[in-house]
C-alpha cells in the first residue's frame, strides 16, 4: 500500500490536470470520475484530492470559480490554465519516458 | 447540516489557521462535497446518522485534514521568505554600521518600515507581512524607551511641584503613552493570533531583543551620553541579534511543518540569547543569558497562552497529528 501511495504521490497532478483538459469539473466530480475511468483503481480521498486542487491553483496550473447551479447549490469548478498545459504536456512526457523505461526492464524484447 | 458533522466541520476550522477568507473558502467547498456525498449515500438507502457516521471516518481526523489543507495553501515561497526576513537584515545592517546614530539613517528606516507595512496591508497581508509589522510595533518600544526617559528627566519637577505645563503636558503624555502603547501592541498581537500565534510570536520577536538592547544602553549612559563608545559596543550584539532573527525567521516560513515551525521559534530565542549574550558583561554571563532566554521564550509563547485564551485547545496549539493523512 505504502508503495502504492508512492506511486500515486508523483502521478496526482497528471491525473487531476489530464481530466480538467477536458472539461472544467468540481471536487466530487472529479473524485467520481477517477474512480470511474480507472474501475475503482484510483479512489481519492478528500485529504488527497482538494489540498492537491489547492495546490494546482495556488502554483497558477488550474483556476477555480464558483457557480450557483439552477438548483441553487454552488459548485467550485476548476480549469486548466495555459501554464496547466504545459505542466501537463511536461509530466506526460515524463510519465511515459518512465512507464516505457520501465517496460523494457520488466518485459524485455 | 447533521450534528456529527456540524462538529466536524467546527473542529476543521480550528485547526486550519489561514487567513479567515481562506479559510471560508476552503470550507465552503468541503461542505458543497460532504453535501453530495450524503446525497449518494441517501440514494443507496443509508440513514441520515450512519451516512454522517461514515462521511466522518472517510474524510480522516479534521486536525489530519486541516493539516493537509494549510500545507497547501501556505508553503512559502523562496521570494516571499526573503521579503520577509528582509527588515531584519536592514536592521542588522542599520546596527552593524552605527548609522541608527544618524537623524537621517534612523529616519529613512523608520519610514520605509512603516510604509511597507501600511502598502503589505492593504494588498491582503501577504505571509512576508508579519515582521515588517513587528519592525513598525517596535517603533512603540522606542517610544516607550523616550516616554521613561521624559518621566525620569523631570521626576524631581514633578516632586517640587512645578506648574511648567510643557513639563506637565509631557509627563502626563508620557504616563498615558505606556497603557496605550500596550493596548495597541495587546491588540494588534490577538488580531494576528486568529489567523496563526506562531505568526504573532514572528511578529513580536524583534520586541525583547530592542528592549534588552535599549536597557543596555541606558545603563552605558543613556542615547543622550556625550560618549558613544560603551553604547556602540552593544549595536554589534543587536546586529547578531537581528541576523539571528532573519534565520529563524526564513526558517518558520519555509517550515511546512507546525511542529517545526513551533521548535524554531524556541531555538530562536535560543539564537538570540547566543548572539547577544556579551550585554550583561562577562562576570554574570551564564546568569544573565539564562535569564534573557527565559524572559525571550516567555514573550515569545504570549501569543500561544493568547491564543489558548481565546478558546483553542492545548494540543491544538502545536496541532499535533498522530497519523499523516491517507494518499487515497
Amino acid at each position: 500500500m505504502r508503495h502504492i501511495a508512492q506511486l500515486l504521490k508523483g502521478n496526482t497532478d497528471v491525473l487531476l490536470l489530464t481530466l480538467l483538459q477536458e472539461e472544467a469539473m468540481y471536487g466530487y466530480q472529479i473524485m467520481k470520475e477517477l474512480e470511474r475511468r480507472s474501475e475503482g483503481y484510483f479512489k481519492f480521498r478528500e485529504g488527497t484530492l482538494y489540498p492537491a486542487l489547492h495546490r494546482l491553483e495556488r502554483d497558477g496550473c488550474i483556476s477555480g470559480r464558483w457557480r450557483r447551479l439552477s438548483s441553487g447549490q454552488e459548485r467550485r469548478y476548476y480549469s486548466l490554465t495555459p501554464r496547466g498545459e504545459q505542466r501537463l504536456a511536461e509530466q506526460l512526457t515524463q510519465w511515459q519516458g518512465f512507464a516505457a523505461a520501465v517496460r523494457m526492464i520488466t518485459e524485455p524484447a | 447540516m447533521i450534528p456529527e458533522l456540524r462538529s466536524y466541520f467546527s473542529e476543521l476550522r480550528e485547526s486550519l489557521h489561514l487567513e479567515p477568507a481562506a479559510a471560508d473558502d476552503v470550507l465552503r467547498e468541503l461542505q458543497t462535497h460532504v453535501e453530495d456525498c450524503l446525497e449518494e449515500l441517501r440514494q443507496t438507502g443509508e440513514g441520515e446518522e450512519g451516512a454522517g457516521m461514515m462521511l466522518r471516518r472517510n474524510l480522516g481526523r479534521p486536525q489530519v485534514l486541516a493539516r493537509l489543507l494549510r500545507e497547501a495553501h501556505t508553503q512559502v515561497s523562496w521570494l516571499d521568505a526573503l521579503l520577509a526576513v528582509t527588515p531584519f537584515l536592514m536592521a542588522a545592517t542599520l546596527f552593524a554600521t552605527h548609522l541608527w546614530h544618524t537623524p537621517v539613517g534612523l529616519a529613512a528606516f523608520g519610514l520605509l518600515v512603516v510604509s511597507v507595512t501600511l502598502g503589505a496591508y492593504w494588498r491582503g497581508k501577504p505571509s512576508w507581512f508579519y515582521t515588517w509589522a513587528g519592525m513598525a510595533l517596535t517603533i512603540l518600544v522606542v517610544c516607550g524607551y523616550l516616554a521613561f526617559l521624559i518621566l525620569q528627566g523631570h521626576a524631581s519637577d514633578l516632586v517640587g511641584g512645578t506648574k511648567n505645563p510643557i513639563i506637565l503636558l509631557g509627563v502626563s503624555g508620557a504616563a498615558v503613552y505606556f497603557p496605550l502603547a500596550v493596548l495597541v501592541l495587546l491588540w494588534c498581537t490577538q488580531v494576528v493570533v486568529r489567523r496563526d500565534w506562531i505568526l504573532a510570536s514572528l511578529m513580536l520577536s524583534p520586541m525583547p531583543a530592542v528592549t534588552l538592547w535599549l536597557a543596555s544602553i541606558h545603563q552605558a549612559g543613556g542615547v543622550l551620553a556625550p560618549d558613544w563608545s560603551r553604547a556602540a559596543g552593544y549595536d554589534d550584539l543587536l546586529a547578531r541579534a537581528f541576523i539571528g532573527m532573519a534565520i529563524a525567521a526564513a526558517a518558520i516560513m519555509r517550515a511546512q511543518s507546525r511542529t517545526t515551525r513551533v521548535a524554531t521559534l524556541v531555538g530562536s530565542a535560543l539564537l538570540i540569547v547566543a548572539a547577544t549574550s556579551g550585554a550583561s558583561g562577562p562576570g554574570s554571563l551564564l546568569t544573565a543569558a539564562g535569564g534573557q532566554g527565559m524572559l525571550i521564550l516567555g514573550f515569545l509563547l504570549i501569543p500561544a497562552v493568547i491564543d489558548g485564551l481565546m478558546g483553542a485547545d492545548l494540543g491544538q496549539l502545536f496541532n499535533q497529528d498522530s497519523r499523516p493523512g491517507s494518499p487515497g
